[in-house]
């Protein structure tokens, strides 16, 4: 633990809390300890349930991002970056959890009348967060659509709250961020976007012995 | 399938070839170029009987084992031939038919486009048939 009194505070992940959110959050028919084991597996044996879940496949993405990123802090400098505390993966996680269900369903325009087509909100969400995560320093932590997406061409605002890896300029890294989930909203869903609101909730914690806080 | 009003001047498919006619629509889904994934819509079976009345099959839709997907009477044209179940579903009743399924696309490629294209070709597919009119409901459920 860091004797720093200048250090940053313990990362809240989520709000409500993520022991809140796990005492909410059903565990459902495929378990957040499974797909770990799996993912540890390499995904292998090819568990056919898993890979069938749509909110599975995009918890897998989102815990296998998280843990790229705990690895390439390791690797730069475990001892002036070490790996943000379990606890607050596990509250990202929580969140993952929720945000991948299906959710309502986003009209997509067809010119023919006999076609009826959609894409779910959690598939929306996941790409808003898979957007996120690629941004060098940043990890989403929670995001949402806001308005009545099952209306065709009814505006929404989308907010986005992230974690920004310690030391980097918040500011730049938001607007990358905005760019980034703009871009793939733009090329994947036909949301007309009011505004993007990215806020950045947290930094991720940077401990000087080398240990989680 | 007897109560089917099929197009005049075919014989009407039997539960075994719409389940077949299934099978391949998913594969035609599949071969859409950005298409990652074929899956079943959850529920698919019960959702079809809820909000289309009189039909005279439904077949398809998954196992509805780990997927919610079809029941027992929509998966048995397969089942019975050793099939494996289609993840397409496919309804049908005197007045249409409805062929429902998800699908995942790439993130390198347009998703609205992707679905448009899947639902044009399992329309035209359909419609060498001797069904009733169809419809196709097609749904995103990933991205990656």
């Amino acid at each position: 633990m860091s004797d720093d009194p200048t250090a940053p505070d313990h990362p809240t992940a989520a709000e409500p809390s993520a022991a809140d959110e796990l005492e909410v959050v059903d565990d459902g028919p495929i378990s957040m300890e499974r797909l770990s084991d799996y993912l540890d597996a390499g995904r292998e044996p090819y568990d056919p349930e898993i890979e069938a879940d749509p909110s599975a496949l995009a918890q897998l993405a989102a815990l296998t991002r998280l843990r790229a990123m705990t690895a390439s802090i390791v690797a730069a400098d475990a001892a002036a970056e070490p790996a943000p505390d379990p606890s607050w993966i596990a509250g990202v996680m929580s969140r993952v959890r929720l945000e991948s269900r299906a959710g309502r369903e986003i009209p997509l325009a067809s010119s023919d009348p006999r076609s009826t087509l959609h894409i779910t909100e959690g598939a929306v969400r996941a790409l808003i967060r898979e957007a996120g995560d690629s941004v060098p320093g940043a990890v989403v932590i929670s995001c949402g659509i806001v308005g009545d997406v099952a209306e065709p061409g009814a505006v929404v605002r989308v907010e986005v709250a992230i974690s920004a890896l310690f030391g980097t300029a918040v500011q730049e890294l938001a607007d990358e961020v905005r760019r980034a989930v703009l871009d793939d909203l733009g090329r994947q869903t036909e949301l007309v976007v009011e505004a993007l609101d990215v806020t950045v909730r947290d930094v991720h914690q940077l401990d000087t012995d080398g240990g989680p806080r | 399938m007897s109560d089917r009003d099929d197009a005049p001047g075919r014989e009407p498919l039997t539960d075994a070839e719409l389940s077949l006619l299934a099978a391949e629509l998913g594969a035609l889904a599949a071969g859409c170029a950005g298409v990652l994934r074929v899956q079943a819509r959850p529920g698919f079976g019960s959702l079809v009987r809820e909000a289309i009345g009189g039909l005279s099959a439904v077949v398809g839709g998954g196992s509805g084992e780990s997927d919610g997907g079809a029941d027992p009477s929509s998966t048995a044209a397969a089942v019975a031939s050793g099939r494996p179940v289609p993840l397409v579903g496919v309804a049908v009743s005197a007045a249409e038919t409805r062929v429902t399924l998800d699908i995942a696309v790439g993130d390198d490629v347009s998703g609205p486009a992707v679905a448009r294209e899947v639902a044009a070709r399992l329309l035209d597919r359909v419609a060498a048939e001797p069904l009733p009119p169809a419809s196709v409901d097609v749904r995103i459920v990933g991205i990656s």
